[in-house]
């Protein structure tokens, strides 16, 4: 391909000046694909390096052989967030004396960290609220809470979860005031985060359910956390919210809190929801109805067998093995097989 | 008369050079598109702290539901990793789908099965179910016995009996990553509005599996097989990542996919009339919801995997891309009237004309294309200039893709350790443009022909199975139950 043929037919030049970029592009992507596995193996070394030269020190400092400060000379100013990583680990999986002495290690190296929560990017924000709610709880409570304001909902999430394993009622209720600002996300899911909290939890979520403004939504969430830490004291509030209730996830929440917690003169509040024209509504329903009521009987089951929704049946039977009504769970299972 | 031949040749060669501008265009705009998503995936995951959520908080319950075929050989096997995965709440449903080898009694004495009474939670037509058992040693394992009806009607039935919010969808040959579930279930906790998220398949050949999980990963040693690795790379870490940020995910793989239970049961479960099913249910998902106008989100989640073998043999894999092509043209026939329809947005104006224009007539315009050039270099019409230059733009645009997907791994997951894979990857990228790219774009031309021709069924695959017991494994009920697919 001489120069002269390039120059009278500008679609060849074109084309070759297309297999030179293409060619520098592939020999930049080779580079870059080098460059990486270069990096991330020296990046493997070290970490491998840092943990064998910190962790006999860091298991002295636990055992009370070594002293805090012998362990932090081992650490270089440049390392620092690496140690950091390196007491995460033991963080999440140590509790009591041995945790408070993974925070006190990591104390003297937060504050840079603190830092970050202005950071432009949420992944990095939500990574330096993730790492103080586990290492510096006590010290950054106030950041922690604000950060549930944060314009991130991934930010968000990371202080919310934070404040709820702190086991503090206080902490948490910032976060159960906060439950619109969590509507995205799984609700089941935001509701054991407040129900890990404990059963210190259970009066704010009470107070939660009855109050007049709350919407729909966090109200639900709210009954799914009571119902998750068997709350005997909800399951009035409980009935006097069904009475109101409109929004189909919350009444089926507040029948499945009544399915647990319930009474046998809570049944005249349940039995309404039997002729719902929601199939989930029902099968809670009459869910509850089985489990409450000691005259459940083969009327009853005859009835849950004529349901359309073949969940009515479905959490009948799993409400009646959840009591040992064996005999019961038989006859549905004998009826349904034969019709 | 020639000249007219001439003009029509001509004109063929213009189509294919705008095709293959077009094609290779867009595959670079996904790849620098999932440049961005997976460093902010990674980034993402890491200020989650993934494992803490789930090992201490509500996961929503799943189960794994995975049909099974004469798999005598590897059922076994295939349960046991299965019922190891890292995830809080979760039933295994394996699906005997008629098999007419000792599945069934491999699987009732390994799990110690009795027959149990499970009522159905859904109403979805399949071929009987003979029987469920339900494990004595594991709580959490189910096995349904039914008639033949092929994969989807096994997918269905399964379905009829899931009592949990999610279901993933799994190939019972198939290998999870022990934190697959963890991991994939990930954008249901963080968008409510989320209906269905796949994962990504890697192969399987040449990786090291020990009780039930990959301990080793490795390349292949067979040359096809290490060629599909590299397909599979690009085709997940840089095609469906790509169309995830674009918010047009039109496929989720059959072997690994997480879907919503209550949508999949309202849009009538799994179609048994295609041998695409995997690609026609989320099809029919996109659909259905912005029908109803129901707020949704189909994810690819680019970590979790799925391992599966790859056919190493020409045969089997010609078999393969012409049942993936067949399932294709299947589905966009069925939805071609959601193409450039405002009502379906992206998925209509974006995704679904690239998957017709691009996908499904690529085959036919690309080796039209390369009979039309050949012809036109052999009559002497093309300098042998143009067609080493058109043959280097081809070969140097192939590699650079290939190699994109490999610096994305490398930049992301991480997964081949060793230097020479990483180097056998990058040295893959170039040679596969001499031949291989040809043979599968003849291959995926067969497929066409067999769709217009209405050919059902699967066609035969051998596998060798996991534990490295030669066994083969036939994937191909009797008509006309369709097919299983890993695209």
């Amino acid at each position: 391909m001489n120069s002269e043929l390039l120059a009278e037919d500008p679609f060849l030049f074109g084309l070759v000046v297309g297999i030179l970029g293409l060619l520098a592009l592939t020999a930049v992507l080779i580079g870059g694909a080098v460059r990486l596995r270069v990096r991330n193996n020296r990046a493997q070394r070290d970490w491998n390096s840092r943990e064998q030269r910190w962790e006999p020190d860091l298991l002295g400092v636990l055992a009370g052989t070594r002293s805090d400060d012998a362990l932090h000379a081992l650490v270089l100013p440049r390392e620092r967030f690496f140690f950091i990583d390196f007491l995460l680990r033991y963080a999440r999986r140590l509790e009591g004396d041995e945790r408070e002495i993974i925070e006190r290690l990591a104390a003297p190296y937060l504050e840079p960290l603190a830092a970050d929560l202005g950071h432009r990017g949420d992944e990095f924000r939500a990574r330096a609220v993730r790492t103080l709610g586990l290492l510096g709880q006590r010290q950054y409570r106030d950041l922690l809470v604000a950060a549930l304001d944060d314009p991130s909902d991934l930010v968000a999430m990371a202080a919310a979860r934070s404040l709820t394993q702190s086991g503090s009622p206080e902490l948490a209720t910032a976060v159960l005031e906060r439950l619109p600002r969590f509507h995205q996300w799984r609700p089941s899911l935001i509701a054991s985060m407040l129900a890990r909290v404990g059963p210190a939890m259970a009066a704010p979520l009470r107070a939660a359910i009855e109050r007049p403004t709350g919407d729909p939504g966090s109200r639900a969430v709210a009954v799914e956390a009571l119902t998750e830490l068997n709350d005997l004291e909800a399951a009035d509030p409980a009935v006097r919210l069904l009475g109101q209730a409109t929004d189909r996830n919350l009444v089926v929440a507040l029948l499945g809190l009544l399915l647990v917690t319930g009474r046998r003169e809570h049944l005249g509040a349940i039995r309404p929801f039997l002729d719902s024209p929601e199939p989930s509504v029902r099968a809670r329903a009459f869910a509850a109805v089985a489990r409450l009521d000691p005259e459940f009987s083969a009327d009853d089951i005859r009835r849950v067998l004529a349901d359309e929704s073949p969940w009515v049946p479905i959490r009948v039977v799993e409400a009646l093995e959840g009591v040992g009504a064996a005999g019961l769970v038989a006859q549905i299972n004998a009826a349904y097989h034969a019709s | 008369m020639m000249d007219a031949v001439w003009r029509v040749v001509l004109w063929l060669n213009i189509v294919v050079l705008g095709y293959f501008l077009l094609l290779n265009l867009t595959y670079l705009a996904a790849s620098i598109a999932a440049f961005g998503v997976l460093r902010h995936h990674v980034r993402r995951v890491r200020a989650l702290d993934l494992d803490d959520l789930l090992s201490s908080l509500g996961a929503p319950p799943i189960t794994m539901i995975a049909p099974a075929y004469n798999e005598e050989a590897t059922c076994v096997e295939s349960v046991r990793s299965l019922l190891t995965l890292q995830y809080p709440a979760f039933d295994v449903i394996v699906v005997n789908d008629g098999s007419a080898d000792g599945t069934l009694p491999r699987l009732i004495e390994a799990f110690d099965l009795v027959a149990t009474d499970r009522l159905a939670s859904g109403t979805i037509a399949t071929a009987e179910v003979r029987a469920v058992y339900t494990s004595q040693s594991y709580r959490n394992l189910w096995v349904i016995d039914k008639a033949n009806g092929g994969k989807a009607d096994a997918l269905n039935a399964g379905l009829n009996r899931c009592r949990t919010p999610l279901f993933c969808a799994i190939d019972a040959d198939s290998i999870l990553d022990r934190d697959a579930l963890q991991r994939i279930v990930r954008p249901f906790l963080e968008d409510r509005t989320t209906v269905a998220a796949g994962g990504v398949i890697r192969i399987a050949n040449g990786c090291v599996i020990r009780d039930g999980s990959v301990v080793e990963v490795g390349m292949p040693k067979s040359l096809l097989a290490q060629l599909q690795t590299l397909e599979y790379l690009r085709a997940f870490l840089a095609g469906r990542v790509g169309w995830q940020a674009a918010g047009s995910t039109l496929i989720i793989s059959g072997a690994f996919g997480t879907f919503r239970r209550d949508l999949v049961v309202a849009v009538g479960g799994y179609d048994t009339e295609t041998v695409g099913e995997d690609m026609e249910l989320v099809v029919r998902l996109h659909r259905y919801c912005r029908d109803q106008g129901i707020p949704y989100r189909v994810a690819f989640v680019p970590d979790p995997a799925a391992w599966t073998e790859c056919p190493t043999t020409f045969k089997v894999l010609k078999r393969q891309r012409d049942r993936w092509q067949r399932g294709l043209i299947e589905t966009l026939i069925r939805h071609r009237s959601m193409m450039f329809r405002r009502r379906y947005g992206r998925i209509g104006w974006v995704a679904y004309p690239y998957f017709v224009f691009l996908e499904m007539l690529g085959p036919v315009i690309e080796v039209g294309g390369y009979l039309a050039f050949a012809a036109t270099v052999l009559s002497g019409r093309a300098s042998t200039a143009y067609f080493a230059a058109f043959l280097l733009v081809a070969v140097f645009l192939g590699a650079a893709l290939s190699v994109a997907a490999v610096v994305l791994e490398e930049m992301s997951f991480h997964r081949y350790p060793k230097s020479k894979d990483l180097a056998r990857l990058i040295w893959l990228g170039v040679f596969e443009s001499f031949g291989y790219r040809q043979l599968t774009s003849l291959w995926r031309l067969m497929g066409t022909w067999s769709a217009i021709r209405g050919r059902r069924g699967w066609g035969k695959m051998d596998r060798v199975g996991f534990a490295g017991t030669p066994a083969a494994t036939a994937l191909d009920p009797r008509p006309p139950a369709p097919g299983r697919s890993k695209s």
